[in-house]
This record gives C-alpha cells, sequence and structure tokens, in this order.
C-alpha cells in the first residue's frame, strides 16, 4: 500500500510543472526532489541531498544583496511554521548562469501535528521575467536615444541605462572615418574600475587586426557571445605580462560582443561584460544586446549623415563661390572696357563704333546676370536657403517693396498700387521681400502701358499675395512653362525683355521654401497675375534650413 | 599739381579700367597690386585717395585700410573700398574699418570717378611728417 502511494506520489511529482523539494525538519536535509527541480538549478539532486546545501545555494533578492541561509521560505517555513507564497528569487545555478524562480513552501505535519519536513515548490519563471526587464530596458532606451541630438551623450546615457541590467561593465566604440576605432564611452558599476578600464585600453589599445574580439566583430558583422571568459582567453588576449596581470585584475566573467551597423555599414562595435555580479551571458541575452545595438547604431548613423550632407553642401558652396569670381571677374572687365570705350574715354569712338561697343557692353550685362541668377539657383539647390523667421508686419514688408519697385514704374511711365495693411507674419521676411521684388520687377518688365499692382488678402491661416500687371500676357502654353528654367529666354517676345529666365523659377523655389504655392493667371488681352499663398506662420519642419538628421 | 589717386587691385583690368578714366579727367594714379604694397605707397607717396580691393593677396584689403586708418601719417587719407562683396555683413565690415566709400563690382567706370572726386573735394590733406 505504501508502495503503491509512493509510486503514485512520484508520478505526480514527474507531472508536475514546478520543481518540488521536500526538505525534513528540522535541519533542513533535503530529503526527495523531482528532475524539474533538478533543471532549474542546474544540478542532480543527489548534489543536493545534504544539510548543508542550505548554506551553499546561492540566491539573490531584486535589488542583489544575497539571500542568507534562514531566509530561505524552507528555511522559513521550518523555523516558524509559516507557509510561504511566490517569492520571486534570482538563483544562481550549478554552472553559475541566473535564473528566476517563484518559490512557496509549505509545512508538512505529521500524525500528531508536529511539523516533520517542508515542501517547496519552485516555478522557472526567467523567460517571462527576462521579456519583461527586456522590453521595458529597451523601452527605457529607445526613449533616450531621443533625448540628446548629441550622439556622443546619447550613447553614454544608453551604456548607463545597460548597468546593471545588462552589465557590469560597458564600453562603445566608434569606428573613424580613417578605419581606426574611438573608444567613446566607457561605463563600469565602479568608478574605479572604469578608471582602470580607460587605462588598460590607453596603454593596449584593440589590435583591429585580431581574429578575436572588436576587430574581428567590425570586419564580420556577426556578434560573439563569450559564456565564460576564461583565464586562456586572457593568456591569448595579453600583449605582455602587465597587460595580463590588468586583464586578469578586471575579474571578467562572461561577454558579448556586438557590431553597431546602419545600412550594412559597420559603424562601431558595443561590448557588454560582467564582472562582479557574476553573470553568464546566454544567447537570450545576447538577443536582448542585438536589439540594443540596433537602436545605439541609429544615432550614429544620424550624425554621421548628418556630418556627410553638411561637409558635402559645403564643398558645394565653395566650389559655387569660387565659379562665381572666376566667371564675373573677365565679364567685369569686358564691361568695364566696353563703358570706357562708349563714354569715348581716353578717346572718342565713331558712331557706329560706339553703337557696336554698346552691344557687346549690353550683351556682356545679360550673360553677368544669366551668371548670376543660375549661381543663386543652384545655391538655392545646395545650400538650403537658411531661412531666419521672425515676427514682422507684413505692411512694412509690401512698404519696402514699393519703395524698392517705384523707381523703375516711373521709369516706364506705369502706376503702382500696393495695399495697405497691418498683419504680423511669423516667417523669413528678407525672403518673402525677395519674392515680392521678383514678381514685381517681372510685372515692370513686361507691362508698357497701364500699370501694376501688389493686393493682400488673409484667408484664416494663409497670406495671399497678389501681383497684376497690365502687360503683354501669356498663351495657355506659355503658361505651362512660366516656371521653367531658361524658358524665356528661348523665347522672342520676351528676350528683348532682358534678363536670363530663372527669375521665376528662383521665385517658385523660394515661395516652396516658405511652405507655399505660386499660381499664375493670364491672357494676351489683360495682362498676367501671379498669386503667392505662403503659410502666415512658417511651418516648423521648414525652420531649420539643415538637413533633419536620418534623411538621405 | 593734380590730386594722386592710389589704385590698389590685384586684377589687372580693373586697374586699367579704373586708371584710364581718371587719368583721362586729370588725376595722377599710382597702381599696387597688394594690401602690403598698398599700404607701403601710401606711406611713401601720401595719395589723396585711395581705391581697394578687398581680396588681396599678401595682405588683404580690410587689414590694409585698418593699418591705414591707424597709422598717424595716412589715417587722413579718403579710402573706397571696391570689391565684388556685397553682402550686408561685407559693407558693415568695411564701414568697420573705417572706409569713406563702398562701391561693388561690376561697377561702372564713371561711379569710381563720380565717388572720387565727390572725396577728394572733401577730405582735408594730412600734412607730412
Amino acid at each position: 500500500m505504501v508502495d503503491l502511494l509512493r509510486s503514485h506520489f512520484q508520478a505526480v511529482l514527474r507531472q508536475l510543472p514546478a520543481g518540488v523539494l521536500i526538505e525534513e525538519a528540522p535541519g533542513g536535509r533535503p530529503v526527495l526532489g523531482n528532475e524539474q527541480l533538478a533543471a532549474i538549478w542546474g544540478r542532480p539532486f543527489t548534489s543536493m541531498d545534504r544539510v548543508e546545501w542550505f548554506s551553499e545555494r546561492k540566491g539573490f533578492h531584486a535589488g542583489g544583496t544575497p539571500y542568507r541561509p534562514e531566509e530561505w521560505p524552507s528555511a522559513r517555513t521550518l523555523a516558524f511554521h509559516e507557509a510561504v507564497s511566490g517569492e520571486e528569487i534570482e538563483i544562481e545555478r550549478a554552472d553559475g548562469s541566473r535564473a528566476i524562480v517563484r518559490a512557496s513552501s509549505a509545512p508538512i505535519h505529521g500524525d500528531d501535528g508536529e511539523v516533520v519536513a517542508v515542501v517547496s515548490t519552485f516555478y522557472d519563471i526567467t523567460e517571462p521575467r527576462r521579456q519583461e526587464m527586456g522590453r521595458r530596458f529597451l523601452s527605457e532606451a529607445t526613449t533616450l536615444l531621443t533625448e540628446s541630438l548629441d550622439y556622443e551623450v546619447t550613447l553614454r546615457n544608453v551604456a548607463r541605462l545597460a548597468i546593471p541590467t545588462l552589465a557590469d561593465w560597458c564600453t562603445i566604440d566608434v569606428l573613424r572615418d580613417d578605419g581606426t576605432i574611438d573608444r567613446l564611452v566607457v561605463e563600469h558599476l565602479n568608478p574605479e574600475k572604469a578608471r582602470l578600464a580607460r587605462e588598460v585600453d590607453r596603454r593596449y589599445p584593440a589590435d583591429l587586426e585580431s581574429g578575436v574580439g572588436i576587430g574581428s566583430v567590425l570586419r564580420t558583422g556577426n556578434p560573439e557571445l563569450i559564456p565564460e571568459v576564461t583565464d586562456d582567453l586572457l593568456v591569448s588576449l595579453a600583449r605582455d605580462a602587465d597587460h595580463l596581470r590588468l586583464l586578469r585584475s578586471a575579474a571578467m566573467k562572461s561577454a558579448m560582443i556586438l557590431p553597431l551597423r546602419a545600412r550594412g555599414r559597420p559603424l562601431g562595435v558595443i561590448v557588454f561584460i560582467t564582472a562582479e555580479s557574476g553573470r553568464r551571458y546566454t544567447e537570450a541575452d545576447l538577443e536582448l544586446a542585438e536589439e540594443l545595438a540596433v537602436r545605439a547604431a541609429l544615432p550614429i548613423d544620424n550624425a554621421r549623415l548628418y556630418h556627410e550632407s553638411q561637409a558635402a553642401n559645403r564643398a558645394k558652396s565653395d566650389f559655387l563661390a569660387v565659379v562665381s569670381h572666376e566667371l564675373r571677374t573677365p565679364l567685369t572687365a569686358v564691361i568695364g572696357y566696353a563703358e570706357l570705350l562708349g563714354l569715348g574715354v581716353p578717346d572718342p569712338l565713331t558712331d557706329r563704333q560706339r553703337e557696336q561697343v554698346e552691344r557687346i557692353g549690353i550683351s556682356a550685362s545679360h550673360l553677368l546676370t544669366l551668371i548670376e541668377e543660375i549661381l543663386t539657383m543652384i545655391s538655392l539647390e545646395v545650400e538650403d536657403v537658411a531661412l531666419r523667421p521672425t515676427d514682422f508686419d507684413l505692411g512694412e514688408v509690401l512698404h519696402r517693396a514699393e519703395v524698392i519697385i517705384r523707381p523703375l514704374v516711373d521709369a516706364k511711365n506705369l502706376t503702382i498700387h500696393v495695399d495697405r495693411t497691418s498683419e504680423i507674419l511669423f516667417t523669413d521676411p528678407e525672403r518673402l521681400l525677395q519674392v515680392l521684388l521678383n514678381l514685381l520687377s517681372n510685372a515692370v518688365k513686361f507691362t508698357d502701358r497701364g500699370g501694376i499692382s501688389l493686393e493682400v488678402e488673409i484667408h484664416g491661416d494663409v497670406v495671399e499675395l497678389v501681383v497684376r500687371d497690365t502687360g503683354v500676357g501669356l498663351t495657355q502654353e506659355q503658361l505651362d512653362l512660366v516656371f521653367e528654367p531658361f524658358w524665356q529666354a528661348e523665347h522672342p517676345i520676351t528676350r528683348k525683355a532682358g534678363g536670363a529666365g530663372l527669375g521665376l523659377t528662383i521665385t517658385l523655389g523660394l515661395v516652396e521654401r516658405l511652405g507655399g504655392a505660386v499660381q499664375v493667371r493670364s491672357d494676351l488681352s489683360s495682362g498676367s497675375s501671379f498669386t503667392v499663398r505662403i503659410p502666415r506662420r512658417l511651418p516648423a519642419e521648414l525652420r531649420t534650413s539643415a538637413p533633419a538628421p536620418g534623411s538621405s | 599739381m593734380p590730386k594722386t589717386v592710389l589704385l590698389v587691385d590685384d586684377d589687372e583690368d580693373s586697374r586699367a579700367i579704373c586708371s584710364t578714366i581718371l587719368r583721362h579727367h586729370g588725376y595722377h594714379v599710382l597702381e599696387a597690386r597688394d594690401g602690403g604694397g598698398g599700404f607701403q605707397m601710401a606711406l611713401d607717396v601720401k595719395p589723396d585717395v585711395i581705391v581697394m580691393d578687398l581680396n588681396l593677396p599678401v595682405l588683404d584689403g580690410l587689414a590694409a585700410m585698418k593699418q591705414i586708418k591707424e597709422t598717424p601719417e595716412t589715417s587722413g587719407i579718403a579710402v573706397i573700398v571696391l570689391t565684388a562683396r556685397a553682402s550686408p555683413a561685407d559693407l558693415a565690415q568695411g564701414r568697420d574699418a573705417g572706409c569713406d566709400g563702398y562701391l561693388t563690382k561690376p561697377c561702372p567706370p564713371v561711379r569710381v570717378l563720380e565717388e572720387v572726386q565727390r572725396l577728394v573735394g572733401l577730405a582735408e590733406p594730412v600734412p607730412g611728417s
């Protein structure tokens, strides 16, 4: 009967998901345990089968402080006959790795009521806990990534976050353009150790040619998991006796080395090391670390993209400045000499000669305008017009435009009407003025009789500015082409009016920078009107002229 | 004794165009190719007015102009800047360095003549040391 009960009992124990341990009173010697128990602790029950195991087993509170022997649930049950339910303990298994268990214990009473033993159950909840911790950790890391625009600060914060959740020690190396690496971050649980680590790095910089470690991870792009940092490994890494001594003094236990990559390019390496905690990294830890590495690579990649686009823009701007100077200098000389000849300095010319010299001057001036417009347009494209948005009164800008354009209007005996208004806008007043001047001078250029006007209407958040003329007008076919570069220069009707045909293209580019659009209406009988619509307040995404980090 | 104009410009054409119109109108014209030479000539000859480019070798135009304006023997000489630099910031820099006129290239030769005429009439000659 007893045997039958015992075999039933053994069968139940085998079927339970929990690890079960029975320890007898009063000393707590383990007398029975199932296979699940052995699996959770990573050791056969026979190795637990003695009283001392109570003091040998290793467990840690949530804060990391170790369990004293009398603190274990079964010890408390034996001592105070109380039942303990669902206590979470981080245990260290025989191989040094950690697991999180939920432990419960209850007394077993004998026939006369005394406590004869205690039964404990252990559920392995490592995986769900790790995942939960990992998710929390990653979400915190992701938040950190957006907190600073300085990627060095961001990476340091990420490294700090990794300690102690993921590591006792974290270093981040960033690959420089010249192929060398720069140890950007060294974070350690213990500041004293961080200093030691920096000292070791300074004296023995990482060997990028090496077949193991940082160099190999950078080259292959494959992470390395070193569950156990053996003394053999340290010996193979050490350059000399002093290096070996320093490496040994660091007491490294386990390590993970991961590449930081973005868009297929290596950017650096992040290393996680355990020492004091004694923790051994597993594949699950490596997965979490890889997720973190993907996130840590982003700010480096963004900073690099931004830097590259800035450098490219600078190079283009420098080139433009040189081209501009080189093209202008000889043309300026041509114009200057032509003007001297035209003035009859030093000697007077015949009328025919003067006429030809004037044509040289006009053509050269036209070419100079053309060059300047082309350069302005290219610079609009490569440099990103630096917008300087500010609060200002639209009425003042309209007034300035009128003052500047009036001499042109008077010279052709035209009339001009500009609406009076007082509206506070938040955008770039200089760019807006440039747009209005381009449109107004364009209107004057194509108008021989009548006049031009500039009208304003406000529709909610949109400012509408209309430049109207009573000039030659445009056909439907011409309307379709009016914003195309050089269109006008190819067109015989408008060629006599001068200019390079880039004015409207530039105007359109400027208006788009201000977040607006231009519309043109015209017919050959009544002239043309250009309607500019821009937002009263420059949209936030247009306020920085620099390309946003992350955009390519 | 005609008024003396010193042209400081590394571009030969620019000097030739200015000197042609100025000589035509009776000025005595001297030329220098760089800022250092310009300053030295200003010190030696004490011209009535200097027409100075800004992008100059050896000593750039702004620095040369500052030297001229800070040296007692030359500080009274009027200086007209003639440059391709046309931004308001450039203009402000020129003003800060003490220029008396500011013309931007390309500039009609007549404008250079007019500016020289305006200043030479107004500038008091500084007695030599």
